[in-house]
């Protein structure tokens, strides 16, 4: 009876060896998974930043472009009126020009980022 | 289209802080992007400080040409009004008027003298402001290192001119030709005076 009642002792010991085993095993893996999840996430974060980064580029070099095919043409001007306008359209340049290129309006930017 | 908005190449760089803030490993592809904008940006600015001269000297040149062409009007004008003046005194001077006395002859060369005196009033004053307006357009000319300008069409102004110098010779031939017919009376009216006298006085 008592060898009977201590062999059950030893496996319900190995059971349990077994099962915290299982468990810090369990528990390894759960934290390995949730440092990889961290980790993917700021990758994604930071993809998608890049991705934002190389969208406003292209915005950029389209309206770059644009400008300076503008800047490099001579208007033919023939009347005082023509040359006003040409001159009004060049100060409307240098003020979106400078507003694209000084002011700052990063923490808008940023804001949209974060909820991105 | 696409517009630049307030602050898009700050914005710009500042997503390339943060990104170079968290170590993101393709910095250098993002900088370089940064680093072409700038360039770009320069490259922008020079052209718009170049371009800006430019304009400025066709508004000028624009206004010079503005002022010609007013002036010309102005010329227009007056050549109008002389050959207006003109055509009326040629009227009075081509009417023959049948003159039996010597009281009328004299009447005649009072009227044609007055003429005479408009005449060399309207030359020293109306047409000398006529040719001195047509000389200030055949003259003036607008030279910058972007562009140059004058009156394009010098032949009209000074055709004007000729139309008035032909008109006032023909005018003088005729006024010559009356005044030596009306002398002519005059003396022979004077001369008949003289028989009558003679015969009275007999």
């Amino acid at each position: 009876m008592e060898e009977c009642e201590q062999e059950r002792k030893i496996a319900l010991h190995a059971e349990l060896n077994r099962y915290i085993l299982s468990l810090s095993l369990s528990l390894s893996l759960s934290l390995s998974f949730c440092h990889s999840l961290t980790t993917n996430d700021s990758q994604i974060k930071l993809v998608r930043w890049d991705n934002q980064h190389e969208s406003q580029f292209q915005r950029l070099q389209a309206w770059i472009a644009e400008k300076e095919e503008y800047l490099n043409t001579k208007e033919v001007t023939t009347s005082v009126g023509a040359a006003q306008y040409q001159l009004a359209r060049l100060d409307a340049y240098d003020t979106e020009a400078q507003q694209g290129t000084l002011l700052s309006l990063a923490v808008a930017w940023r804001a949209c980022c974060c909820c991105c | 289209m696409f517009a630049v908005t307030s602050g898009s190449v700050a914005s710009n760089k500042q997503l390339g802080d943060d990104l170079q803030a968290e170590h993101y490993e393709n910095i250098a592809a993002v900088r370089s992007r940064e680093a072409e904008i700038a360039a770009a940006i320069a490259r922008l600015a020079s052209l718009s400080a170049k371009k800006r001269p430019v304009l400025d000297d066709d508004l000028a040149r624009e206004k010079f040409r503005a002022k010609l062409a007013m002036q010309n009007q102005n010329h227009k004008a007056q050549a109008a009004a002389l050959e207006a003046w003109v055509h009326e005194k040629s009227a009075y001077l081509n009417t023959v008027d049948h003159i039996d006395t010597v009281e009328g002859a004299e009447t005649a060369l009072n009227l044609l003298e007055t003429f005479e005196q408009e005449k060399a009033t309207a030359h020293s004053t109306r047409f000398a402001a006529l040719v001195a307006l047509g000389k200030e357009i055949l003259n003036a000319r607008y030279s910058t290192q972007y562009s140059s300008a004058q009156w394009e069409t010098p032949a009209e102004v000074t055709e004007r001119e000729n139309v008035w110098q032909n008109t006032r010779r023909h005018s003088l031939t005729i006024s010559h030709s009356l005044t030596s017919s009306l002398t002519n009376i005059v003396g022979l009216g004077a001369q008949l005076l003289g028989h009558v006298d003679r015969a009275v006085g007999c």
